[in-house]
């Protein structure tokens, strides 16, 4: 591994901001910290890079202990939400700080600059001043400046969160690009899912100053360990007795379930899939156009779950009848969730002579 | 909350604020901590100031010992001196002070409120503004005489313009944000006034208030300086026509301790009558 | 539509001020009319006074003496109090130790000091320069310290994380920081400056602005008086223009407005 937390504890006043956080980081990853607002995965970020100090608990970089190393010594590079980018400074000094500090000579901090510029693809911007940029340019200017002196390690903490929608679009694809293309082994925080899960290797889901799970966002997303994990990537539906719906019996005390919409299988009253006895009857309650898509919530024995319709299957209304499948379902017991398919579905996956 | 117009004052008060805190919301144990903290470091340079006066190495005229100056504050308490010169002064002031503070609110306020009067009040404001107080005084004494009326005027010059400034900044600032919010639910001008621009403008009116407090606190030891022959300034003149050194500190603690005092009590005033604003507004 | 045209042209001119120097001009001239030159000189015997007081010399020399102490405690105030308000922003240690004297001092107006330095320094130009000093200082210091103690978190962290110590951080980012409260601290003790030396210059006499405004009526020649303060004013307001204009132009990038 090669950034390690091991039982890092942090507490602010009454919050506790990281409750005995572990997890390791391979070489080369780019990673996600995702949870919601005040979910401790900003502070674990700074205690990477010693802005704030854990008050037990041991964290490694490239395996030496850095619990008592300064940020300077440290060798981090860290990517402000606000940029933090030195205003009296041209865009050429910005980026040349770090190397000053470094003491290299004129010539080399020259050819750097050059480098990283273009790298940001931003050539020929040296004289300016960062009031003169746009949020997106000095998003890409406080990378070439963390980027400058060669760190081990990239923290990047929400860094697209001051900018407009579009532009961070682009940025994040950018962004995983170009990380690629140096191959620096980077974390990011983020509170917004997509972002997540379409530019990091892998996330580690916070919440309440815990870990509640790593690992690749498909995994996460298919089987998720504890019923915040499930709830906070992708949508679905918790429903109370999941035992009403057909295919599912009662498995141990837990009765409530997570649905995820993608899961669901709707067909039409009339179509010939959906008179297999598998399918049972439901009742559309809401049907809200997404686009591409119709959301639709359905009352299903009593039961009201979340379900996508292809536009395929016509305009779906409220009081419409359909046939309804649930394919699989995570049974929640406090700590954890497991994945429950279908009865129906043991058999060789045919329904219908 | 402050402007270019303001920035003088204001921003300097403030800062101060700032730095050692506000003392209302911290639990008594700090405060007690920020408390000794202030009184340290004075204390020790009274000690080493008494030190070196005892040794011999300071003249007693220039600089006498703590002992000296404490005595000398004893006498003119027991001997009624500084509570005629007081009163006088404290008279002198409260006259000036209120009106001062009377025609610079009716001015702020009207200013503040159209932009005609604004116009046509705010560059005599300013020129007034532009000559300094001291500079004012030799024609107030000219026109006035050295008696009293004319150290009231000088003293009303110095509190018109920070309570002026203050309160049209005030009005002006209320005005833009619910100005518009009025005119949609078509509140009665009265209404409006009362209950939506007043209590906005209240804290800026406060601190121009605090500020010109502080302004007719000097600028009546300096009237009192440059002509007349009563109240505190004339006897600070007094101490160094005579060489009373010790006399002379002693006025100065007493000239420096009332100007804490009416700023930290105007401040609580302030805080106190205020503190519904800071629950319910924002 | 014809109103509306009658008020735009009405804005114009209410908008460039002239009307209140008209009315004020207006004012000045029929009060003086009936007032002797004693008490109330007429605008043109102002400006009589100050033609000849500006052809024989005189006010050149006061103009000159009243800067000369202007730009030395000025000058000394700025050499002594941004230093310790960097100190005092930056080391608790010194903010312990400077803190309450700042406080205390703070309510003990420069012109109360006046005897105190006569004392010290003799009827001499070092009082009047001491009193200066004084007045300038805290202003000056005052908004270093904020400048100091505002400085943005962010900018310390980002250089921290690049490899610098707490010293060239302290240089490189802090103090570039503080520039623009630094700024308004110099102009606010400039005017602090000038309101001081006139005061300094009535008590204690000798040359300058001050005192010519202050025997000026002492021998009753009020238009004399007059000019003296319409020159002072002047001079306040240019200064500060000039110092605001200067400070916008070199400083543009430090964030001073």
């Amino acid at each position: 591994m090669y950034v390690e937390l091991k039982n890092v504890n942090k507490r602010f006043g009454d919050c506790q901001a990281s409750d005995n956080v572990s997890f390791g980081i391979e070489k080369g990853k780019l990673i996600g910290l995702l949870g919601p607002s005040g979910s401790g995965k900003t502070t674990i970020l700074r205690m990477i890079a010693g802005l704030e100090k854990q008050d037990s608990g041991d964290i490694y970089i490239n395996g030496s202990l850095v619990n008592d190393l300064s940020p300077s010594q440290r060798g981090v590079g860290f990517v402000f939400q606000n940029y933090a980018l030195f205003p009296y400074l041209t865009v050429y000094d910005n980026i040349a700080y770090g190397l000053k500090v470094q003491k290299k000579d004129k010539e080399y901090i020259n050819k750097r600059v050059t480098e990283l510029l273009e790298l940001v693809n931003l050539p020929g911007l040296e004289k300016r001043y960062p009031d003169q940029l746009s949020g997106g340019q000095k998003q890409r200017i406080a990378l070439a400046r963390a980027l400058a002196p060669e760190p081990e390690l990239l923290l990047l903490d929400e860094p697209f969160a001051a900018i407009d929608a579009k532009v961070r679009q682009e940025l994040r694809t950018w962004l995983r690009e170009t990380i690629d293309k140096i191959g620096i082994t980077s974390i990011f925080v983020t509170h917004d899912q997509d972002e997540a899960i379409e530019v990091a290797d892998e996330i580690v889901i916070t919440n309440l100053g815990k870990v509640e799970q790593v690992g690749d966002p498909v995994n996460i997303y298919l089987y998720p360990k504890t019923p915040f994990a499930a709830q906070f990537i992708g949508k679905s539906t918790i429903i109370d007795d999941y035992d009403v719906l057909k295919g599912f019996d009662k498995e141990g005390d837990d009765t409530r379930a997570i649905i995820r919409p993608e899961f669901v299988e709707l067909e039409s009253l009339n179509s010939v899939k959906g008179q297999d006895p598998s399918y049972e009857d439901g009742i559309v309650e809401q049907s809200i156009f997404r686009g591409h898509y119709f959301e639709v919530i359905l009352d299903v024995n009593g039961i009201k779950i979340k379900a996508n319709s292809q536009l395929v299957n016509g305009p779906l209304k409220a009081g419409d009848k359909v046939r309804v499948l649930v394919d699989q379902l995570y049974i929640l017991d406090n700590e954890s969730t497991r994945v429950v398919k279908n009865k129906s579905r043991d058999d060789s996956g045919q329904y219908f002579i | 909350m402050a402007k270019e117009m303001t920035a003088e004052l204001p921003v300097k008060q403030k800062t101060i604020k700032n730095l050692t805190g506000d003392f209302s919301s911290d639990k008594l144990g700090l405060r007690l901590a920020a408390l000794i903290n202030t009184l340290a470091v004075p204390i020790l340079l009274l000690i080493v100031w008494q030190i070196l006066s005892g040794s011999g190495l300071l003249l007693e005229v220039i600089l006498p010992s703590p002992l000296k100056v404490v005595k000398a504050l004893v006498k003119i308490i027991s001997d009624g001196t500084l509570a005629k010169d007081l009163a006088i002064s404290g008279k002198r002031v409260l006259i000036g002070y209120l009106w001062g503070a009377g025609i610079a609110l009716i001015l702020g306020v009207v200013s503040g409120l159209n932009k005609v009067v604004e116009r046509v009040v705010s560059p005599i404001i300013n020129v007034i503004r532009q000559i300094p107080l001291y500079a004012w005084m030799p024609l107030i004494i000219l026109w006035f005489g050295i008696g009293e009326v004319s150290k009231e005027l000088i003293i009303a010059r110095g509190v018109l313009i920070p309570i002026f400034l203050n309160t049209l900044q005030g009005i002006k600032g209320v005005q833009v944000e619910y100005c518009e919010l009025a005119e949609v639910l078509e509140l009665k001008r009265s209404i409006f006034l009362r209950k939506i621009v007043l209590p906005s403008a209240v804290s800026s009116i406060f601190t121009g208030l605090r500020l010109g407090a502080g302004n007719a606190w000097m600028a009546v030891v300096a009237a009192e300086m440059l002509g007349g022959l009563t109240g505190l300034g004339y006897a600070l003149m007094k101490s160094r026509e005579f060489l009373w050194s010790d006399n002379l500190i002693a006025l100065m603690v007493v000239i420096g301790v009332i100007g804490v005092a009416i700023d930290v009590i105007l401040h609580q005033i302030e805080q106190r009558s205020l503190k519904w604003k800071r629950k319910t507004v924002k | 539509m014809a109103t509306k045209e009658k008020t735009g042209i009405v804005e114009k001119i209410l908008r460039c001020g002239i009307i209140s120097w008209i009315i004020f001009f207006t004012l000045w001239a029929f009060a003086a009319f009936n007032y002797d030159e004693i008490f109330l000189p007429s605008p043109i015997e102002t400006w009589k006074a100050l033609v000849k007081v500006i052809s024989d010399g005189t006010l050149g020399a006061d103009i000159i003496a009243s800067l000369g102490r202007i730009g030395k405690g000025w000058g000394l105030a700025i050499l002594t109090a941004i230093p310790i308000g960097l100190l005092t922003g930056h080391f608790k240690c010194v903010r312990w130790l400077v803190e309450p004297l700042l406080n205390l001092l703070r309510f003990i107006p420069a012109i109360a000091l006046t005897s105190m330095f006569l004392i010290w320094f003799g009827v001499d130009d070092k009082s009047k320069v001491a009193l200066i000093l004084y007045a300038a200082f805290f202003p000056i210091l005052v908004n270093t310290i904020a400048g100091v103690v505002t400085t943005d978190k962010s900018l310390v962290e980002a250089a921290s994380c690049m490899g610098a110590g707490r010293i060239r951080v302290f240089f490189t980012v802090i103090v570039p920081s503080s520039v623009p409260n630094i700024f308004t601290g110099v102009r606010l003790g400039l005017s602090s400056s000038i309101i001081c030396v006139i005061a300094a210059e009535m008590l204690v006499g000798g040359d300058g602005l001050g005192y010519l405004i202050q025997s000026s009526r002492m021998y009753y020649k009020t238009s004399w008086a007059f000019a003296g303060i319409i020159t002072l004013a002047l001079i306040g307001f240019i200064a500060d223009r000039l110092l605001s204009f200067v400070g916008k132009k070199l400083l543009k990038h430090f964030g001073v407005k």
